[in-house]
């Protein structure tokens, strides 16, 4: 058969006979099992580690004196390791477990080739560990996220190939005719990284692009990792998810067409509202703002698709520790995506610039969005591959309550503080000159930037709780709960058949 | 299906009742059960329902999409490559940088990011360590020496109206921060017109020349040194 042929022969949407569905579903959980289990693995434990750089680096930002003469832990370098840790190690582990899974589930077909998968993973997660040591040891770049020195970057893109291609496999070979929405994020996301990613490389550090064209290229691809491949796979998830526990259909077909589309066609232009007021041309800047705002209308449009899905369903979304954390994504998603259509105004981004507004805005997107959906996740996963339930309810609420706590003291906290920081920095004297001095800003900051340390305190008591949960759940006698069903979060629901 | 065997012929369902058709599944009864807890509580795979976009959606993306339009007619100064100006409109001229040139402002801030935290706010110095520059007649004098002083800076001691300093100033020129003849020409001329001084400006030309005559000296200037070349006016 020739490839044309055979191309259009798999995407025949006539049903096929088949074998019943859950039972599908439970052989595609187990040919992922491995491979999932080892990306959750690293990935839980690079967001530990990346919880202690930011720490570090948030201590030093109010006490300067902390860790003062530790080479390695300098403020640049614990700062780039944190983002670094979090970005590549525990989000793109995260996603490709979460990612890879959703999509042979939804496709219908288990992985075939697991061992490569595993390899690749093993050296995906080694390529991290270099670039974060040589970020340590002082061989970090100027980039903002690609400071892992470029040397690294073949190996990482070599394994995430290897690795997303297994997505684009499963979706080849896929069963059932109807293309489900989580599958559309999931296979473009799939394909947007790894674009970003070489172009950047190349434009960057390879052949290097000249002038501000590399500042442009740096905040296209450092925006568009967050919006063409954290938010595409955090959406799909939640999109797989939400109907899934709840057991109703997605609201509207309608509205995730049009919010898929929205997003791929304005997400990619947003990036260039990072150099407002710089020296690029004001066209590309002004394109940058109308389609940062333009970005209302696929947030807008998931929103009502998502919580139309879930209204009415409190108690069960409530009980359920997957949609517990993906529903407080999803609201996440909608409040973060519209204060960034905000701060990409003019007139507002003249006091966020160069703010801690930016860096709050920044763990709104990653953490509170995209973070919170990744653990509802996995939260739903684990149970499935491991056949097991998750041990303990109370590690599971200690977890989302230090998570969801400390990630709004920090938002109020940066958001507030970020914007006397700009309202302070803008502020002119009558003939012109700046009223407050940089030391008196940085000293009008330190009450901000310590709650910001309080509130990392919080998020990593609630990481090393899901750590050591999930390794007692990996690594832990097998428990004979599954008989009893699974780990909720309010008794009275417990035993109603309610999935977790 | 030819290029997808996988589930072809062992998961073949029989013509049967759905029993068996688990029978034929690649797993023993005890996996089957134990599998089936899991699933047998988890709902079907995720559908997607069918209802209408609500129609103010279209009132609100329509504003969005006029509001969008008009942003960038009045914000895209025509799509030109050299205009950084979010206001700019046609007809306000394209030469923005040789407009907006002036050495006083651009020396001012050269001033307030290096100069003034030795030689203060108000060019008025401090004792024993930083010569003052209003007045002073190695600022306002010679612009030869000036210009040399920016380009290879000051070592060792010296004396300024009368009173004796002793510092290290760091150079501006090749072997130091490297500026080029525009921001030595920016930052002396604003030193001999600011804090009561009224020199006349150095231009361009001048720091290039000077630098080209010292093009083989590397090293810090001694005042002597440069006394000796330039004597007090």
């Amino acid at each position: 058969m020739s490839p044309l042929l055979s191309f259009f022969s798999s995407i025949d949407p006539k049903a096929r006979p088949g074998i019943p569905v859950k039972v599908q579903l439970s052989e595609i959980d187990e040919s992922m099992r491995t491979p999932s289990i080892l990306f959750l693995s690293a990935a839980v434990c690079w967001l530990v580690i990346g919880s202690f750089f930011a720490l570090v680096a948030s201590i030093k930002l109010h006490s300067p004196d902390f860790l003062a003469n530790v080479e390695w832990l300098t403020f640049g370098r614990a700062r780039s390791a944190h983002l670094n840790a979090m970005a590549f190690g525990w989000a793109n582990n995260a996603i490709f477990a979460v990612s890879l899974w959703i999509m042979a589930r939804l496709c219908k077909t288990a992985v075939r080739h697991g061992g490569l998968l595993i390899i690749a993973g093993i050296f995906w997660n080694i390529g991290v560990t270099i670039g974060v040591i040589g970020i340590l040891t002082g061989g970090l770049t100027s980039v903002e996220w690609l400071e892992m020195p470029p040397q690294v970057a073949p190996i990482l893109a070599f394994s995430y190939i290897l690795i997303g291609v297994w997505g684009v496999i499963a979706f080849r070979f896929r069963q059932l005719g109807h293309v489900y929405v989580s599958q559309w994020y999931i296979l473009a996301a799939l394909f947007w990284f790894p674009w970003l990613y070489i172009i950047a490389q190349t434009m960057i550090f390879i052949e290097p692009a000249r002038g501000t064209v590399q500042a442009i290229t740096n905040w296209w691809f450092a925006h568009n990792v967050l919006g063409l491949w954290f938010t595409p796979v955090g959406l799909g998830a939640i999109y797989y998810f939400l109907p899934k526990v709840l057991g109703r259909p997605i609201y509207s077909y309608y509205l995730s067409v049009l919010g898929f589309w929205s997003l791929a066609l304005f997400y990619n232009w947003a990036g260039v509202h990072h150099l407002i007021g710089g020296p690029i041309p004001v066209w590309l800047i002004s394109a940058g703002i109308v389609a940062s705002v333009m970005m209302v209308i696929p947030v807008i449009v998931t929103a009502i698709n998502h919580h139309f899905t879930a209204v009415g369903n409190a108690r069960a979304t409530w009980a359920s520790p997957t949609l517990r954390f993906i529903v407080f994504g999803a609201m996440s998603y909608t409040l973060a995506s519209l204060f960034g259509s905000g701060m990409a105004l003019r007139d507002v981004n003249v006091v966020t610039h160069f703010t801690q507004f930016t860096v709050g805005h920044a763990h709104h997107g990653v953490y509170a969005f995209f973070t919170m959906v990744m653990y509802g996740s996995i939260y739903f996963m684990m149970p499935r591959m491991l056949n097991r339930e998750w041990p303990s309810a109370a590690l599971i609420k200690t977890h989302f309550w230090c998570c969801a706590i400390g990630i709004g003291i920090m938002l109020v906290g940066l958001h507030v503080g970020g914007w006397i920081q700009g309202m302070m920095m803008n502020e002119l004297t009558p003939d012109g000159n700046p009223k407050y001095t940089f030391l008196e800003v940085v000293h009008a900051l330190v009450p901000w930037l310590f709650s910001r340390s309080v509130s990392g305190v919080l998020l990593t008591i609630g990481h090393i709780a899901f750590f050591v949960h999930f390794f007692w759940m990996l690594a832990g006698p097998k428990i004979s709960r599954y008989r009893e069903g699974p780990t909720l979060l309010l008794d009275s629901i417990r035993g109603e058949g309610k999935a977790g | 299906m030819a290029d997808n065997p996988h589930h072809s012929d062992k998961h073949r369902p029989a013509p049967s009742d759905h029993l068996s058709e688990i029978d034929r599944a690649a797993y023993g009864d005890d996996s089957i059960h134990r599998i089936h807890q899991q699933l047998g509580r988890e709902k079907e795979e995720p559908t997607e329902g069918f209802s209408q976009i609500p129609i103010v959606l279209l009132f609100l993306f329509g504003a969005l999409v006029f509001w969008g339009g008009i942003y960038i007619a009045n914000h895209s100064a025509e799509f030109r490559y050299d205009i950084y100006d979010p206001d700019w409109k046609p007809g306000f001229g394209g030469d923005q940088t040789a407009a907006a040139w002036d050495p006083i402002k651009k020396g001012d801030r050269l001033f307030k990011n290096n100069c003034a935290a030795c030689h203060q706010a108000e060019g008025q110095g401090v004792p024993g360590v930083f010569p003052p520059l209003a007045g002073s007649p190695y600022v306002v004098g010679s612009e030869d020496r000036l210009v040399k002083i920016l380009l290879r800076g000051l070592s060792g001691p010296i004396d300024v109206l009368g009173t004796e300093y002793n510092g290290n100033m760091p150079s501006y020129g090749e072997n130091g921060l490297g500026w080029d003849d525009r921001d030595i020409h920016a930052i002396t001329t604003y030193v001999r017109q600011a804090f009561g001084n009224e020199a006349p400006p150095i231009t361009e030309e001048t720091v290039a020349r000077v630098r080209g005559e010292i093009a083989s000296k590397s090293t810090a200037w001694s005042a002597d040194e440069l006394l000796s070349a330039h004597p007090l006016e």
